[in-house]
């Protein structure tokens, strides 16, 4: 991103203008495209999910807004636009106002580090897998300040299990991360996507025993930290009305929605690049060019649409957990199992080290 | 040891075992019918709109005086053999669809139509239908609840 500004600043029309100013325009660029790209797609992803929701039930789902009801979101946001915005009288409004903000920015920062395609990140950064479970849980304190903010019970209760559940689930997702970062020893998210180039072996999910625990391991606690089916106990609608963001109308509450759907596709895209090869269609092909990057882009949005796909699968097949279930999952279940995961891994790494070295002195000394 | 490895277990196969059901259903066909374009399947003894003969009716007043909520409107004009129908309306906001005018009728000009769609956008609209005008669906078709329709294949009985 960095070098391409450098290129744009140094020749044509930009020749003329300071750097930093053209560093600031290709920021607010970028992140105006990440931003249309996560919200259409948000949209789309709720009319996916209303759609084979639909299907799995013996029903059609919306088809009438557009082709095939592509449009339904449009009239859906628009409705909501339309509605009044009520702030409640008891309510703390300052804290109600920032509460779905925050939310939107913890799930929407995170698109920054994750790399679309060879070259295609917003920022490539060293640290970019840290930064993303980092950036995912500024959504708790939004949460707590939503359901606090509110003064009303449903959303008390809904904030608090939310929070509890996501302080929870923070553990086995950042370790069954740290398997693919041991195994690929960095935490830059286009370095692991590139060690797991060629053929589809080579992908984490499929390199070895640890990696495919951990695969659903993560994909588990994802669901879990999205507050998803069959781990909706903070919205839970027939106990909690919809739990924390009972009080929000208008577009307040569109926003609150935005920000679920698009850090569902953040978690989806995370798990494709860290497990299932990123922008590597499991074949060795060349994907650095500038046409193959776009390419490559394809690619991950493929895998990245059939993990949305699944993500609503789980949703309508599964009953809600029970509060005290949650957490035996969580602590006694994945937490467990994570660590046996990375413990493995780094044994993996270790007796791959020597198994290779040793291979390797041998096919030398020959 | 053993059983929470086994409830583990458990819990990964039942999972499964519920994805799978899902992904049965997600392929098979939906069931909806898409009401404007698509009609469902109606027996011939469905009840209807009333389908009506206005050239075999002889202005007896049977249906109208065996009309529990007092819908039917017959007039004529003349007397005797030179006796004229001029209306015979059913006022729908009254009527319940009950098919007891259809019995007593001595010339079967009465009967129950398939017709089910009295949805208008106007609140005055296609409450009271006077048979004797226009040409709506009553005049053309002979689907009715009348015995050589003939039993439906799962009428039961």
């Amino acid at each position: 991103m960095q070098q391409w500004l450098d290129q744009l600043a140094g020749s044509g029309l930009l020749a003329g203008l300071p750097r930093g100013l053209v560093y600031t325009m290709g920021a607010v660029g970028a992140c105006t495209l990440v931003l249309l790209f996560a919200s259409l797609l948000a949209g789309e992803v709720v009319w996916l999910e209303r759609r084979v929701a639909g299907r799995m039930q013996a029903r059609i789902g919306p088809n009438r807004v557009g082709p095939q009801g592509l449009l339904q979101f449009l009239a859906d946001g628009l409705k909501l636009l339309g509605k009044e915005d009520v702030i409640p009288a008891e309510a703390d409004k300052p804290t109600f106002l920032a509460a779905p903000v925050i939310v939107f920015m913890g799930a929407f920062a995170a698109f920054a580090v994750v790399p679309f395609g060879y070259g295609l990140v917003p920022a490539d950064m060293n640290v970019g897998l840290f930064l993303i479970l980092a950036l995912t849980s500024i959504e708790v304190p939004g949460v707590i300040m939503a359901g606090w903010a509110s003064n009303s019970k449903w959303a008390i209760l809904g904030s608090m299990r939310e929070v509890a559940q996501m302080v929870s689930y923070e553990m086995p997702l950042g370790i069954s991360a740290l398997v693919v970062a041991l195994l690929a020893g960095t935490l830059n998210l286009s370095d692991i996507v590139a060690q797991q180039e060629g053929w589809i072996w080579n992908w984490y999910v499929l390199r070895g025993p640890f990696g495919f625990v951990a695969f659903f391991i993560f994909f588990t606690a994802a669901l879990a930290s999205l507050k998803r089916a069959p781990f909706d106990l903070p919205e839970a609608e027939s106990e909690l009305v919809a739990g924390f963001h009972t009080e929000y109308t208008g577009f307040r509450f569109a926003v609150f929605f935005l920000a679920e759907y698009s850090a569902m596709i953040l978690f989806s895209m995370v798990t494709a690049v860290l497990f299932l090869g990123g922008w590597s269609p499991g074949f060795p092909v060349d994907l650095t060019g500038p046409a193959g990057r776009w390419i490559g882009f394809a690619v991950l949005f493929a895998k990245t649409a059939f993990l949305l796909f699944t993500m609503i699968w789980v949703r309508w097949s599964l009953p809600r957990y029970r509060v005290d279930k949650v957490m035996y999952l969580c602590y006694k279940v994945l937490l467990p199992f994570s660590v046996a995961c990375v413990v493995g891994a780094a044994l993996q790494v270790l007796v791959g080290d020597a198994v290779g070295g040793a291979f390797g002195r041998w096919l030398m000394g020959r | 040891m053993k059983t929470y490895l086994e409830k583990v277990w458990a819990g990964v196969r039942t999972t499964a075992k519920g994805m799978v059901l899902t992904w049965k259903h997600f392929v098979t066909k939906p069931v909806t019918v898409q009401y404007p374009e698509q009609k469902t399947y109606f027996s011939p003894f469905e009840r209807g709109l009333h389908e009506f003969e206005p050239d075999k009716c002889i202005m007896c007043h049977l249906c109208a005086k065996a009309c529990p909520v007092d819908c039917i409107l017959i007039e004529e004009e003349g007397t005797g053999k030179a006796a004229r129908l001029t209306k015979y309306e059913i006022d729908y906001s009254k009527c319940l669809f009950c098919s007891l005018c259809i019995d007593p009728c001595p010339v079967d000009c009465i009967h129950m139509g398939q017709e089910y769609d009295l949805s208008a956008f106007q609140r005055g609209d296609h409450v009271k239908i006077d048979f004797t005008k226009g040409d709506g669906p009553w005049r053309t078709k002979r689907t009715s609840a009348h015995p050589e329709a003939g039993l439906p294949e799962d009428a039961g009985v």
